[in-house]
């Protein structure tokens, strides 16, 4: 199955949460996963059903981490992004009226009264 | 025309939605509702932005500084109404009442059926069930956080694999420590809620770590979970759920609004808009005044009185650095 293939392979899968990899006797995690890394099946080592639940959770998804700073939650970016571009496609349609509106007429210049 | 003046609004049935409270719901305690007058609006937003080190002095006969203090947000709140009705028919108001019927105490009914109030109680409930699917939403989405304020828990990091013992992998103190110092970090305060599965907590109590930690403590004890934990606030055992089913005749799927994550944030229950808090339900009054009217009305055709219970709300996190989202803390075998 692809589902399948691309579970094991973790070639397309994206870590949205960070992920403890190894940890010590003391329970110190050393080694992370962390957000926008590549992530696969075998590299957590879970049984199938619990690989379902993470990407059900949305900790793991086909969807690239977006490139934000670390302190900026991806979905607030994602708000400010649609906002920024909402603002962008206003003012395009702004200018292309204004190019697209008929020359105004160049005022007469006023005759003087004679 | 429609006019939303000659509708009856129930002060009673109204009075009696707005202070139901399901005892095993949370939405509302974690998104806690901040009234609002307009169905659109911008809110402060609580990050570390103010905490700068203005220049304060003042020479004799200058004007002070001038600062700002909490920022307001770019996005704006908008509430949009949720509204459910419930027929009340005659039929089922004679069966109550007739003799021998559902409500006669003569025949061993019950004698308080109330089938307004059963009414409201459905709508209210299930108005409720959706806000707390869309709070569940928010909270449990790992989207919602920056990178320092999750953590997901895997094989044997979740805390109810006790592989290992007293060096198991899973360390139930230390992540909820780790979650309380990410909260401090982003705020200056220390998270006063903790939202963790009902079934959950017995996993945390028997953990090989905790016990080693605390062998000479009782269990017993009313607080030992919050000794044990290290936790100091509310603890909040969640346990809702709903049927994930697409209607009433459709074969139940019981599922929980919570699944097996934990959650550990700044909660402020007074309404206002400067409280402190990670998220706010923002519900608008309506003009009978309260957030959550029901009207009554009457549908001579179909013979039957109408209630209907209505709230107008819209769910924001104001402050993303307030709340810690611990995924799958507890193995998908776990319960």
């Amino acid at each position: 199955m692809a589902d399948e293939e691309k579970k094991k392979s973790g070639g397309a899968m994206y870590a949205w949460s960070k992920f403890k990899k190894e940890v010590n006797e003391w329970g110190q995690v050393t080694e992370w996963i962390m957000p926008g890394d590549k992530i696969s099946q075998g590299d957590l080592g879970v049984s199938d059903e619990e690989w379902e639940s993470l990407v059900e959770t949305g900790a793991v998804r086909e969807d690239e981490y977006p490139d934000v700073p670390a302190d900026v939650p991806p979905a607030q970016a994602e708000k400010e992004e649609a906002q920024q571009e909402a603002v962008v496609e206003e003012l395009k349609m702004q200018v292309k009226e204004e190019e697209e509106a008929p020359p105004k007429p160049e005022p007469t210049p006023n005759k003087p009264s004679s | 025309m429609y006019d939303p003046g000659t509708l009856y609004s129930d002060p009673i049935l109204t009075n009696f939605s707005v202070g139901y409270q399901d005892q095993s719901l949370y939405g509302e305690r974690i998104f806690p509702v901040t009234p609002v007058r307009t169905q659109s609006g911008r809110y402060r937003v609580f990050d570390r932005s103010n905490w700068l080190v203005y220049e304060s002095r003042r020479e004799p006969g200058t004007v002070a500084n001038e600062i700002a203090g909490a920022k307001w947000s770019e996005d704006t709140f908008e509430t949009k109404e949720r509204s459910l009705q419930v027929p009340i028919f005659d039929e089922e108001r004679q069966q109550l009442t007739s003799q021998g019927g559902l409500a006669n105490p003569t025949f061993g009914g019950a004698l308080q059926l109330n089938p307004e109030t059963d009414a409201t109680t459905l709508a209210t409930r299930s108005i409720l069930l959706a806000h707390e699917l869309a709070v569940s939403g928010l909270v449990r989405d790992p989207a919602q956080y920056a990178v320092a304020n999750k953590v997901t828990l895997s094989g044997t990091s979740q805390w109810s694999d006790y592989t290992g013992g007293v060096t198991s992998t899973s360390n139930p103190i230390n992540d909820i420590m780790v979650g309380m110092r990410a909260v401090y970090a982003s705020t200056f305060r220390y998270p006063n809620t903790l939202v963790i599965p009902a079934l959950g907590l017995s996993y945390i109590e028997n953990h090989p770590r905790v016990v080693d930690r605390f062998k000479n403590f009782a269990l017993s004890i009313p607080d030992a979970f919050r000794v044990l934990t290290g936790f100091e606030g509310t603890i909040l055992a969640v346990d809702s759920l709903y049927n994930a089913a697409n209607n009433l005749d459709a074969t139940q799927n019981i599922t929980s609004f919570w699944g097996k994550d934990v959650w550990l944030g700044i909660v402020d229950q007074s309404p206002g808009l400067n409280q402190f808090t990670f998220g706010k339900t923002f519900a608008q009054i309506y003009p009978d005044g309260s957030t959550r009217p029901t009207d009554r009305w009457r549908e001579e055709p179909r013979k039957a009185d109408i209630v209907r219970t209505s709230f107008k709300y819209d769910l924001k996190i104001v402050s993303p650095g307030a709340g810690y989202l611990i995924t799958t803390a507890f193995g998908t075998t776990a319960f």
